[in-house]
């Protein structure tokens, strides 16, 4: 049973379509990235979500109907919101309290949060002395203490430490593991996309893939094999045929494409390794994909909508 | 308990402002002296009337600018997202200027209640 569900949802704001025709559901201890360049549309998504924009048509529906209890879906917002003259963990403590935690969960889970965000050593420090990339996990931290099922992160992983991502990423999947939250993961970055178990790609307002990552990458096409300089001008021909391939040869470079790059490379070592100087293997990244699926072009208009909770 | 929680945090928000925190004990320590020094004077006797208007002023100034710059910056929409209403924001809100207006007047009617 989906959590959070968008159906048909669209946007229309300063005379352009914003988003065009969002579905998308969120179930579970699910994590859904949602993949696409600046300017496609993720945060006025990720406004919807929340509640603080009505979509033009469409629908947005939170909570499942069994539950009786209704929620509120949190976002960590791309632009941090937090309270300048209050200290990192005042910050915390005022956003635990407007969420309802009591006073003995919050002495505990706001000290464990800090840590887990590499933020305890700022904990008296004012927020207005804190750098981007510290208020950014300060944002993040609020939504993760906020008691909601649903967590909208918009942009906010993109720039993480690669340390301070993991510690988060494990945690996240604890979370997802136990069913405690889902995630909406919007980003710009094809490693978060990696790592999310669904990805909706969303280019020019419109989602182009809803699939795997690794489905998506497929896009791009296949892996490319580079190969160094040669002794032997015959080998060229041997690998051809072997590997039933076309070389070509760019900027001086021999090439060819296949599907299975890291094996080919393996065998390439095996039978060719004393003949040539390097191999070295280019696998498309989902940033290619995504500029593969945005040199396709779109054409857009719509009608009346409004949001809905189950 | 929520907007009373989230009205003490505002409060010190408020009071972190040094140019704000001396204004708000300025005013009425100004004119609770002045009326002390000249208590002949029945100008300054009724003007002095008007101290909780102008502190009740001062406190709903600092507040609205307050509120402008939060929205301005997102901070409502982030508190928004929590289960809590727009209402109790702004009923916290209230309840920490009502807080910082009381001590004012406590401040004010001390000093009157000085005998010099």
């Amino acid at each position: 049973m989906a959590l959070l569900a968008c159906k048909n949802v669209s946007k229309h704001a300063v005379g352009t379509w914003v988003l065009w025709d969002i579905t998308l559901e969120v179930g579970a201890g699910e994590i859904v990235g949602v993949f696409g360049r600046s300017g496609s549309g993720k945060s006025t998504l990720a406004s919807i979500l929340a509640g603080l924009e009505e979509p033009t048509s469409g629908l947005v529906m939170i909570g499942d109907p069994d539950q009786a209890k209704p929620f509120k879906v949190s976002v960590a917002f791309s632009a941090p919101a937090y309270a300048p003259e209050l200290t990192v963990y005042e910050n915390l403590d005022m956003f635990a309290s407007a969420c309802g935690m009591v006073g003995r969960r919050r002495a505990k889970e706001i000290p464990a949060m800090l840590e887990r965000l590499k933020l305890s050593e700022w904990r008296s420090a004012r927020a207005s002395s804190l750098s981007s990339g510290a208020l950014g996990r300060l944002e993040i931290a609020r939504g993760l203490l906020a008691d909601s099922p649903v967590l909208v992160i918009d942009s906010l992983l993109d720039s993480l430490d690669p340390a301070v991502f993991e510690s988060l990423w494990d945690y996240m999947l604890d979370l997802k593991r136990s069913l405690t939250k889902s995630f909406v993961i919007l980003t710009g970055s094809g490693r978060v996309a990696e790592v999310c178990g669904r990805i909706a790609v969303i280019s020019r307002g419109r989602i182009g893939f809803l699939g795997r990552p690794e489905d998506f990458r497929r896009l791009a096409g296949e892996d490319v094999i580079v190969l160094g300089d040669m002794d032997n001008p015959l080998t060229r021909s041997r690998i051809q045929e072997q590997l039933s391939v076309v070389i070509t040869e760019e900027d001086g470079f021999l090439s060819f494409r296949v599907a299975n790059g890291e094996r080919v490379v393996g065998e390439l070592l095996s039978e060719f390794g004393n003949e040539m100087s390097c191999v070295y293997l280019k696998r498309p990244t989902l940033e290619d994909a995504l500029d593969v699926l945005a040199r396709g072009g779109s054409s857009i208009s719509a009608g009346t909508g409004g949001r809905k909770a189950l | 308990m929520i907007a009373i929680r989230l009205a003490h945090f505002n409060t010190k928000r408020l009071l972190r402002h040094n140019g704000l925190r001396m204004a708000f004990v300025a005013v009425p320590l100004a004119i609770a002296l002045l009326r002390a020094a000249f208590a002949g004077s029945a100008m300054l006797l009724d003007a002095a009337k008007l101290c909780p208007l102008v502190c009740a002023l001062l406190v709903g100034a600092a507040l609205y600018t307050q509120w402008s710059v939060d929205t301005a910056s997102g901070m409502i929409s982030g508190l928004s997202s929590c289960p809590i209403s727009r209402r109790v924001i702004a009923l916290s809100r209230v309840l920490s200027g009502a807080s910082i207006l009381a001590v004012q007047m406590a401040l004010f009617a001390s000093i009157l209640a000085i005998r010099f």
